[in-house]
């Protein structure tokens, strides 16, 4: 009985799928022309959270020892720095190798040849989140031996800071993402919803004469849910197959052109296909499921 | 065993504050066929509508097989409806073939694939159509339509069928052809309602006549004729 119920259900959805082409068209045209927007900006979102996360691993506070303080004491107070929660790693530069680059990276360096070494040593600090560093910056300053700590916590907890700019900027796009995904797929339900109720209208005699032979609700459902999951899936691999190489095209010309640019890695566009395909399916089911309620109870007029 | 159709002190009335039915009761046995008659607009579709539970009462109680239909769940509703048979007027055939419109009822009373592929030809077999299983309502006369709407019912097997003005639309030949169909359905068992208004079809056979007028059942004759006072529309 529920083998014979599932083959039936199977049987209609593939029947329905072949012969009303021209509604299997559109409702997957119109998935496809929703999930490309919801996937662009999703892409573009992601993209700005690659950015910001590339910007956050940028950020670092140095400290910098006092020039007569023990160099072993550095080393062991860098290593006891890295094991802070909000630490990710530190660095250790001698104030030797701090010189010699600072010499590498100064166009005049001949004429520093003959200083003496102005600098001491210090550590570098790179924190898990940009969120971190006013209170990293203030432990540092606590630190024994430490002399100065760029930025300073007063100068970090500032407004209009590059780290807070950056908290800043991906709370943002987390907020942004969240509004324009709930939005879209809001748009997304109520269109697959009309679009699959247009469908719905072609055969509610169907509909119709299951409900006055016994069918169950499930046989009578389940063929609508799943050609509109089917179609809905369709339509988001279509926006796959244009939004999947276009943004792995403007990846390849920005590595090459705008290096400063971050763009989401390629390896992320195999997940990120994976979503939008089961969003796709989640917004065909539900669409199908609400336009499939609203004409169960009803008894249309055979003529009309 | 219960009584294939009990209806009890059955009061029906719209939203729109018309009284389809007034307290009205009738018992139709197991096996029987009835005659369900009287002018258009008197009641007859609403009667058989609570027997498939497309209407429900708005006072009284409708038993079908000892079934309580108003208080049914939407699964026990679908249970219900595949003991029901029902034949229109307007013969509510699928745009398919002959052959998928049985088999489509069939299958989604989740009947097996090999019972489909058994009782469809037999189905349609005894209704005359087995030679026409290709082809769509539209290629078929109002008389075979009617018959192929019938096989669609006689395929599921229930045990009560209903037929709302089952030859309202069909000339003298197909009416006899279609009422031998219902009559053959009823001696091979299935208790059988049929609403008309038209007195040659009730006269030409012997069965139990009930007559009802404005919305209330006026007489109820064993082996009756249509009844003279109550018109024809």
């Amino acid at each position: 009985m529920l083998w014979a119920a599932i083959d039936f259900v199977c049987r209609e959805a593939a029947l329905h799928l072949r012969r009303e082409r021209l509604i299997a068209i559109a409702t997957i045209s119109t998935v496809a022309v929703l999930l490309l927007v919801l996937g662009t900006v999703v892409l573009f979102l992601l993209d700005v959270r690659v950015w910001t996360d590339e910007m956050s691993r940028a950020l670092e506070v140095s400290a910098y020892f006092e020039r007569d303080f023990p160099r072993e004491k550095v080393e062991q107070i860098a290593e006891e720095i890295s094991r802070w929660p909000a630490v990710r790693e530190t660095e250790f530069v001698a104030k030797e190798e701090g010189w010699e680059w600072l010499k590498s990276q100064l166009a005049s360096s001949t004429q520093l040849k003959d200083l003496e070494n102005p600098l001491p040593d210090r550590v570098r600090v790179h924190v898990t989140s940009p969120s971190n560093v006013p209170d990293v910056a203030k432990q540092l300053e606590e630190v024994e031996g430490v002399k100065d700590v760029v930025p300073s916590a007063a100068d970090a907890g500032r407004r209009g800071s590059f780290s807070r700019r950056v908290v800043q900027a991906r709370r943002a796009v987390a907020y942004a993402g969240i509004a324009v995904g709930i939005l879209v797929a809001l748009a997304g339900i109520f269109i697959v919803h009309n679009t699959i109720r247009l469908a719905l209208h072609s055969r509610w005699r169907e509909i119709y004469i299951m409900q006055l032979i016994g069918a169950t609700r499930f046989v009578i459902a389940a063929p609508f849910l799943i050609e509109g999951m089917i179609q809905a899936a369709l339509g988001a691999a279509l926006a796959c197959c244009i939004l999947v190489p276009a943004h792995m095209y403007l990846r390849s010309l920005t590595a090459r052109s705008a290096p400063f640019v971050f763009l989401a890695p390629d390896s992320n566009m195999l997940p990120f296909a994976l979503i939008l395909l089961l969003a796709g399916a989640l917004l065909g089911l539900t669409g199908s499921a609400i336009s499939i309620r609203r004409y169960m109870g009803r008894r249309p007029d055979w003529h009309g | 065993m219960p009584a294939a159709v009990e209806i009890r002190d059955v009061t029906v009335t719209y939203p729109n504050g018309l009284q389809a039915l007034s307290n009205i009761s009738l018992t139709v046995d197991d096996g029987e066929f009835v005659f369900l008659v009287g002018p258009t607009g008197h009641g007859k579709s609403t009667l058989l509508k609570l027997l498939y539970r497309d209407e429900v009462p708005t006072q009284g109680q409708v038993l079908v097989s000892g079934w309580d239909v108003a208080r049914l769940s939407p699964s026990h509703v679908a249970r219900l409806r595949r003991r029901v048979g029902v034949v229109f007027q307007d013969f509510r055939l699928l745009p398919r073939t002959a052959w998928e419109n049985v088999a489509f009822a069939l299958h989604a009373t989740g009947s097996p694939y090999r019972q489909v592929l058994r009782r469809v030809p037999q189905a349609l077999a005894s209704v005359g159509l087995l030679d026409r299983v290709d082809d769509y309502p539209s290629q078929l006369s109002a008389g075979e339509q009617q018959c192929l709407a019938i096989a669609r019912v006689l395929a599921l097997r229930p045990p009560l069928m209903l037929a709302d003005e089952p030859t309202g639309n069909l000339d003298p030949d197909s009416t006899t052809h279609v009422m031998d169909l219902l009559s053959k359905a009823n001696e091979e068992g299935a208790t059988v309602i049929v609403a008309t208004h038209d007195p040659s079809v009730v006269n030409a056979m012997r069965h139990r006549v009930v007559a009802m007028r404005n919305g209330e059942i006026v007489s109820d004759t064993p082996e009756g004729h249509y009844p003279d006072a109550l018109g024809c529309d």
